[in-house]
C-alpha cells in the first residue's frame, strides 16, 4: 500500500480506536516540516530525564 | 487493566507510525521523529510501570532491575540526543561530516532502550516489540 495511503489509514483508525489523544500525537510528528530546532531537542531531553517514578508514587 | 491494554495497542499504532511518517523527510529530521517518538513510547511504557507499582503488582527484584536499567537507558538516550544534535550543527555549517559517531550513539540508545522495555514488560508494565531508531544516511555513501 502506498505509504501515505497507509498513514492516513493509521490517523482514522488511530482516531476510531484510541481517541484524540494517541491522534495529538500522530499530528504532532506530521506537522514537522522543519529540522528539529533546539527547543525541539530540549523537549525531547525533558522527556528523557523525567524520573522513573510519577509524583504520585510511594516508593516501598 | 482495561487501559493497561488500551495502552499496549496505543505503543504498537506509535512504533508503526514511528516508521511509516519518518518515509519523506531529511536525515536528521527522521533520527529525531524516531527518538522522540521511541521517548514516547518509554515515558508510555513507564507511566504504565507506575500503575502496577502503585497497585503494588511489581516485585522487588523486578522494580531494582527497572531501577537499574531506567538510567542507563537515560544516558544512551542523551548522549544519542546530543550526537545528532552535533551532526545536525555541524552539517549546517556546510563542513562534510561522518555520521558514524552519531549512528553508533543510536546504535547504543536502541539496544539500552530495548533493554528497558523488555524490562518494564518483564515488571508488569505493557509489552512492547523492540523499536527501531533510523539512522542518519548521507547520500553517495
Amino acid at each position: 500500500m502506498d505509504p501515505r495511503a497507509q498513514l492516513i489509514l493509521l490517523i482514522v483508525q488511530t482516531l476510531l480506536k484510541y481517541g484524540p489523544e494517541a491522534v495529538t500525537v500522530i499530528v504532532n510528528l506530521l506537522k514537522m516540516k522543519t529540522d528539529p530546532t533546539p527547543e525541539d531537542w530540549d523537549k525531547l531531553l525533558a522527556v528523557v530525564n523525567k524520573p522513573l517514578y510519577n509524583a504520585d508514587v510511594k516508593k516501598v | 487493566m482495561n487501559n493497561i491494554s488500551k495502552t499496549n495497542k496505543l505503543l504498537a499504532t506509535m512504533i508503526i507510525l514511528a516508521i511509516t511518517v519518518t518515509a519523506c523527510t531529511t536525515f536528521v529530521r527522521t533520527s529525531y521523529q524516531t527518538l522522540s517518538s521511541v521517548a514516547t513510547i518509554v515515558d508510555t511504557a513507564r507511566n504504565g510501570y507506575n500503575e502496577f507499582y502503585k497497585a503494588g503488582m511489581v516485585k522487588p527484584e523486578l522494580a531494582a532491575k527497572v531501577e537499574q536499567a531506567y538510567p542507563i537507558y537515560q544516558q544512551s538516550m542523551g548522549l544519542a540526543v546530543q550526537a545528532v544534535k552535533a551532526y545536525q550543527n555541524l552539517a549546517a555549517t556546510g563542513v562534510i561530516v561522518s555520521p558514524d559517531s552519531a549512528n553508533l550513539a543510536i546504535q547504543n540508545a536502541q539496544d539500552k532502550t530495548n533493554e528497558l522495555l523488555a524490562v518494564f514488560a518483564e515488571a508488569g508494565g505493557p509489552k512492547v516489540e523492540p523499536v527501531t531508531i533510523e539512522k542518519i544516511v548521507v547520500k553517495g555513501k
